[in-house]
């Protein structure tokens, strides 16, 4: 069982070693068949562990003890293979998917390396058993969204869109970092397990601190309200990344470290509120800016930030089980929403902009499907997976008063406005561009996902999500009324977006829609009230602060590294002697200090 | 025989002064052939046959006569003077040095009885406990050999 | 006694060293290079000896190879310096990058 948790972690890298290579020496479609084989081979792998339910502690080797134990340890146990097994599962999907969707690449083999590289940064991750490598896994992850945003590295905006995500991901990552330093402090170990037993013993001042920097962390990953920013220009991408890294998989992982910290964020139930009120104001926020959004990919960006929200939403209510549950069904149906926006831009040469598209429901009748049953699946309509998911958080926020949850249920109304106003935007009305055949070889991996996402809901029957965590949630009577409300409340979005779709002007009209371009003119607020006196103290600030103080002090620095450069030249005379007898000058010195500790 | 040891050591110690100061390219090479006959000697009169073999062999055998060989082929005869200031400098240092390394060495507890160990002791440690560092010498040796040959190689 | 030979160890390790930095010519630095080598391997024998252990005696047989091994290289450099500029008075090869 060992070295099957072993092989199911290690096979995408041996996999993107053989892409990186030797990639160049195969043909296209082999290097993608062999990715895509490593990638199914680990999902085989988990399948078998999570069946026979093989829930143990890998210690792989010991890295350090000094000054405190750090082993390279792997964990499984039913969250950590089930969340494995969505990864490995999407994962397989999106590959077979790229296979065909990048075969005109030049950068084909360098792709998949990439993104099997992704995949074994993924599972260490998930898989990890102690923070450290849960860390290492976290920073591969990065790295690889990094390499792969702007793997079109000859397009300005895809590089900078790369470097914009990887700062934004360092900050994040030094909260992250002064989390696991708090843990280590407050017990003196970070393996999960260890933790989970001494929690009790511990301050709970510390506990807090550990936690506010933990969500820090996962703000950053995860793209919670002030570091959300990265996220939108992510889209510079490949679609089939934007798919797998920035919908499904990375971008909860955020999400995942609170619920394997679970533990820890449910003796701590003030700061649980505040990442519930956080993400649904999150959810809100950015349900509005897609709204406005004309960028398909885009749009599908702020639904995924807005998405996240929700799982920060119920993870912060201590639902944990609602919140992995809706990671599931989201990933799932936001990858099939990518896959086939993937599938319009290729039908189209690349066009994005769903004011210039429409009319594809002639043309491209399995796409409209897909997207119909994705679209669908975002605005939580009962048959389909994320209904359950979706429902359940907001059920269940009502146990943390009504706050939270009208906000959530507003979003719910947003959430199925936008997607539907992109769709109508795009299959309805009458052709603008003509769009090309649709591919059938992009289509087929598609319909498994929209498989998926129609039967996700089935995962958690009997509360089999919910027992993950130990414990069942609360049941609170919930009046009919309000059972129903967040329901009525999608199918009204629906419905409105429908409605403010002229077929004829083809743009939307109504209040909303004014007071939303203008940002609830929060913009002319802000210019009239703040920025002006912002400006006045910035000079004053600019006069004495900038010119006398903080100007001499970097032209020093300057100067500094100017001198010690003329030293190291001096030092650099190519005579063989000097440099014994500089060698030799030293090593009296050594020996110097040397005698001071035996003198 | 303690004299005797005690007079070869100190006869490689000037003799290691002459190479310093020494004006001749050959004299210094005999000179240090000398000092390796003599360590061999003091090998030998600390109770080890085997180091004393080979460092005959190797160091006196092999690679002076190596080294006066390179010389004679190249023809090199004129040497540098050494510079009387550079040699003040250096014998500060070494004295300093000294000076130090008795600090550190003077409370150190050696043995003072003097142990020899058995011949088949030894190569057991060797070839049980160093065999990978006895592994890597050999094939230093080999890439020493083959990388001599490729820098000497006419192109 | 033992300390005796110690002294003269180490002083002889100290000349290698110092007819390396003294000297230009490249065959004293090879000279330099093979005292001190010596010198080192002496001390292993004889801190196996007075320590009562035979490390040192194997470090002395291992030193040995290297030290072979080392004036190889150094003489096929000799030769090749020699070759190219006619001298081997080391001042000389500062533009070698070295």
């Amino acid at each position: 069982m060992k070295t099957l948790l072993f092989l199911s972690i290690v096979s995408p890298l041996f996999t993107s070693i053989i892409a990186g290579f030797y990639g160049y020496r195969l043909k296209k479609h082999i290097i993608g068949w062999i990715s895509s084989g490593g990638v199914f081979l680990s999902f085989i792998f988990l399948l078998v562990l999570y069946i026979k339910k093989a829930f143990f502690e890998m210690n792989l080797f010991e890295w350090t003890n000094i000054p405190f134990k750090i082993n390279i340890l792997f964990l499984s146990d039913r969250l950590s293979i089930l969340m494995g097994l969505i990864v490995a599962c999407v994962s397989f999907i999106v590959h077979v998917y790229s296979i065909y969707y990048m075969e005109e690449d030049e950068g084909y083999f360098r792709f998949f390396s990439y993104l099997n590289l992704f995949v074994f940064s993924m599972l260490v991750l998930v898989l990890a058993g102690n923070l450290i490598v849960m860390f290492i896994g976290w920073e591969g992850v990065g790295l690889c969204s990094y390499l792969l945003i702007g793997f079109w590295y000859y397009k300005e905006s895809a590089s900078k869109a790369g470097v914009k995500a990887f700062v934004v991901n360092r900050i994040g990552d030094a909260g992250f970092l002064l989390g696991i330093f708090s843990i280590l402090f407050a017990c003196n170990t970070l393996e999960f397990n260890e933790i989970k037993n001494l929690l009790n013993t511990v301050d709970p001042q510390i506990l807090i601190f550990a936690g506010i920097f933990l969500f820090i962390g996962a703000i950053g990953k995860s793209a919670q309200f002030p570091l959300y920013i990265w996220l939108p220009d992510a889209m510079e991408g490949p679609t089939p990344v934007s798919a797998l890294i920035h919908a499904a998989t990375m971008v909860t992982a955020g999400v995942y470290m609170v619920l394997r910290l679970s533990f820890l964020y449910s003796l701590i139930p003030e700061i649980g509120y505040f990442i519930a009120l956080i993400g649904s104001l999150t959810a809100f926020y950015s349900a509005l800016c897609a709204v406005k959004e004309d960028d398909l990919k885009r749009i599908l960006a702020y639904s995924t930030i807005s998405q996240l929200g929700y799982m920060f939403a119920g993870a912060g209510l201590s639902f944990y089980g609602k919140g992995f549950f809706h990671l599931i069904t989201h990933a799932f149906f936001k990858a099939l929403l990518f896959l086939t926006a993937g599938i319009i831009m290729h039908s189209l040469n690349g066009e994005i902009n769903i004011k210039r598209m429409g009319g594809l429901l002639k043309k491209l009748k399995h796409t409209h499907l897909l997207f119909a049953i994705g679209a669908l699946s975002l605005s939580a309509i009962p048959p389909f997976g994320s209904y359950f998911s979706k429902e359940g958080i907001i059920h269940e926020s009502l146990n943390a008063g009504y706050l939270i949850y009208f906000i959530l249920v507003l979003t719910s109304f947003l959430t199925s406005l936008y997607i539907f106003r992109a769709y109508f935007h795009v299959f309805q009305g009458h052709e603008k561009v003509k769009p090309h055949k649709e591919d059938k070889r992009l289509v087929y991996p598609s319909y498994i996902l929209a498989f998926f996402a129609i039967i996700s809901g089935f995962f958690n029957f009997r509360g089999h999500i919910d027992s993950i965590f130990g414990k069942t949630e609360i049941h609170l009577h919930i009046p009919f009324i309000l059972s129903l409300l967040p329901l009525i409340f999608s199918i009204a979005g629906i419905l409105s977006a429908w409605y403010f779709y002229d077929i004829r002007k083809e743009q939307e009209k109504g209040f909303i829609f004014e007071l939303i371009e203008n940002k609830f003119y929060f913009d002319k607020i802000l210019s009239v009230y703040f920025v002006n006196v912002l400006f006045k103290i910035s000079g004053y600030l600019e006069k004495f602060l900038e010119l006398r103080t903080i100007d001499r002090i970097v032209n020093g620095a300057g100067k500094i590294s100017l001198l010690t450069g003329k030293i190291g030249i001096s030092l650099q005379r190519g005579s063989l002697r000097f440099y014994l007898k500089l060698l030799f000058a030293f090593i009296s010195l050594l020996i110097f200090f040397f005698m001071f500790r035996y003198i | 025989m303690n004299l005797f040891l005690f007079i070869t050591t100190l006869l490689i110690v000037l003799l290691s002064y002459y190479i310093i100061f020494s004006q001749n390219i050959t004299y210094s090479i005999l000179s240090l052939l000398l000092i390796f006959l003599g360590i061999g000697i003091l090998y030998m009169g600390l109770g080890s046959v085997f180091l004393f073999i080979v460092q005959w062999l190797v160091y006196a055998g092999g690679i002076v006569v190596l080294m006066l060989f390179t010389i004679y082929t190249l023809g090199l005869k004129k040497t540098d003077v050494v510079k009387l200031k550079e040699v003040f400098v250096a014998f500060f240092f070494v004295f300093l040095n000294l000076f130090f390394i008795w600090n550190i060495f003077k409370n150190y507890p050696f043995l003072k009885k003097i142990t020899a160990f058995k011949m088949d002791f030894i190569f057991d440690t060797l070839l049980k406990d160093y065999i990978l560092a006895f592994e890597l010498i050999s094939l230093i040796l080999l890439t020493g050999i083959v990388g001599a040959f490729l820098i000497v190689r006419e192109k | 006694m033992m300390g005796f030979y110690y002294f003269c160890g180490i002083l002889l390790f100290i000349n290698g060293i110092l007819i390396m930095v003294l000297r230009k010519g490249f065959i004293y630095i090879l000279i330099g290079i093979e005292l001190s080598l010596n010198a080192l391997s002496f001390l292993f024998f004889l801190a196996s000896r007075s320590l009562g252990n035979p490390h040192g005696e194997i470090f002395a047989i291992l030193l040995f190879g290297i030290a072979a091994a080392g004036i190889a290289i150094g003489l096929a450099i000799l030769i090749n310096l020699v070759k190219a500029k006619g001298t081997q008075d080391i001042e000389e090869f500062k533009d070698t990058g070295g």
